[in-house]
């Protein structure tokens, strides 16, 4: 897993109760851009230091967009 | 105080290939709550608790059925931590404020927070590791801070008195820069809810 400064990490989740988790990754903690990430999640606006499982992954700002407008 | 004063360490990590079995008999030989989950690379990727362990292990017992009603399906037990555990899991390093850390457990009701250095697991710490600082008695406390004041000030100079982890240190050299130090060591110590200066018998904040 690859991430930049500005990406999203998006956590996909397996019901339809629960919706896609997202946050900002304001920090990258590698020079090679693998985790953890310092990410401020949108529902709490909390900032954490994040370990994404298999369940997560990163998007670019203009794929979330593009992702975003194909629902 | 700093995480790094009170965490466990070093921390047992369970890979993701483990057996759900094989985690569930560490957690409850060494009485932990949850275990770090690390991939091939030692990176943590997960968090495995109780309640993932137990989770739709237990069938239900044949003689709990009621009379006429249809065994249920057994449920299908997943095998490996890897298909338990839970993601993401959030981590703090080891130079953390213990209030900030014991704010983000109970803000994310979780019960553990992984301690890392850069990608690598370094500590853990529980809430059980927060309960036992809190209740630590007057006495031990007392010595820890009399002992982290003598290698600051020097031996015999500080009358410290502990009541209910709140610590009086009494200093008959009024040396504001002394006292803030003073109050400052006093407070890093585990188990410290407050401490303040007096000059030798005149109390003062």
């Amino acid at each position: 897993m690859r991430a930049h400064p500005g990406d999203w990490l998006v956590i996909e989740r397996g019901d339809i109760d629960h919706p896609a988790r997202r946050g900002r990754i304001e920090e990258v903690r590698s020079v090679d851009g693998s985790p953890p990430y310092l990410v401020r999640w949108l529902d709490t606006d909390r900032v954490a230091l994040v370990f994404p499982g298999p369940d997560a992954h990163v998007l670019a700002p203009t794929e979330l967009e593009r992702a975003y407008h194909r629902v | 105080m700093r995480a790094r004063d009170i965490m466990t360490s070093p921390v047992i990590t369970v890979r993701t290939g483990a057996t759900v079995q094989d985690a569930a008999a560490l957690l409850a030989a060494r009485g932990f709550t949850a275990l770090p989950v690390v991939d091939d690379d030692d990176r943590l990727v997960g968090i495995v608790s109780e309640a993932d362990l137990v989770r739709d292990r237990f069938p239900r017992d044949p003689r709990s059925l009621i009379h006429g009603e249809p065994p249920a399906e057994p449920a299908s037990a997943p095998g490996t931590v890897g298909e338990v555990m839970t993601t993401p899991v959030t981590a703090m390093g080891p130079g953390t404020d213990v209030a900030v850390l014991t704010q983000a457990l109970l803000d994310a009701r979780q019960r553990s927070m992984p301690i890392v250095d850069g990608s690598r697991v370094i500590g853990i710490v529980t809430r059980r590791d927060l309960v036992r600082v809190v209740g630590r008695d007057d006495t031990t406390i007392a010595r820890d801070v009399q002992h982290k004041l003598e290698i600051y000030g020097g031996p015999g100079r500080w009358q410290i008195t502990v009541d209910g982890g709140v610590v009086t240190i009494g200093d008959e050299f009024d040396d504001a820069t002394d006292r803030h130090v003073a109050t400052a060591l006093a407070e890093a110590v585990p188990g410290v809810v407050r401490a303040h200066t007096i000059v030798s018998g005149c109390e003062e904040g």
